[in-house]
């Protein structure tokens, strides 16, 4: 399975597309939210930020082929997995810090729970297309 | 928001990402009649932006704010041709899925528009 572009063929491609549409939408988010009102909850929209970096970093990583962007890709959506637990469950423990929901709070409730099953297809794409 | 519109633009987003989840299911890849059903919705979304650009231009105002709704309003129109480019570039069946993943996404944003408006 090392064969170049498997990564971003079948349901590489799909996935890549949803994760094309969260890093537009966590993007747009954060931008709002800082320029607009940023003082009001500082914690939860710099989170919104880091979740938009990650989106845009694995969508990137996935669609490109290449040993050292596997990696990255690996990376991201680990660190986009342990984000959506940590988030999730900071958002459910200290309501007063998240005013404003961000992606990644009640662990992505707001957008049908997609936040927290796509880095786990993620990771399991990434797995059977692993350079050899 | 025309309420008519917004629920037709709804409606028709879901029914044709079945129709894109059919087209997979047949093993059929991205075709001319998904291409047609994506410049289909894509002029109903096109007709949506023209209608709220005149009620802005009226005085009218988004209850949800005015950035966010513009955003959607811009969102709304570029997830179905880079949709039917991504999706046109997979040779399998897995490209209709593509498509199916972005109809979804505008009936959402559609509901969201709606939501943002009306506040």
């Amino acid at each position: 399975m090392a064969e170049a572009g498997a990564r971003r063929s079948g349901p590489g491609r799909v996935l890549i597309a949803v994760y094309g549409v969260f890093a537009l939408a966590a993007s747009a988010r954060a931008g709002v939210q800082i320029a607009t009102k940023f003082h009001e909850a500082p914690v939860a929209y710099l989170l919104s930020a880091f979740a938009a970096v990650v989106y845009v970093l694995a969508t990137v990583m996935l669609a490109r082929s290449g040993r050292t962007s596997y990696r990255v890709a690996v990376a991201s959506c680990t660190v986009e997995f342990v984000g959506v637990l940590a988030v999730g469950t900071y958002s459910l423990t200290d309501r007063a810090a998240f005013p404003d929901p961000t992606v990644w709070s009640g662990f992505g409730s707001g957008y049908g729970f997609v936040p927290v099953v796509l880095p786990v297809l993620g990771l399991l794409w990434l797995r059977r297309t692993a350079p050899r | 928001m025309v309420h008519a519109l917004a629920v037709s633009l709804i409606i028709g987003a879901l029914v044709l990402a079945g129709l894109a989840l059919a087209t997979a299911a047949l093993n059929r890849r991205v075709g001319v009649a998904l291409l047609g059903a994506a410049a289909l919705g894509e002029a109903g979304l096109l007709v949506q932006v023209v209608w709220a650009i005149v009620r802005l231009a009226g005085g009218a105002r988004p209850v949800g704010g005015m950035p966010i709704f513009i955003g959607y309003l811009a969102g709304s129109l570029v997830i179905l041709p880079v949709a039917a480019f991504w999706g046109l570039a997979e040779r399998t069946r897995w490209g209709p899925v593509v498509l199916a993943a972005g109809f979804l996404v505008i009936a959402v944003l559609v509901v969201r528009m709606q939501q943002v408006w009306h506040g």
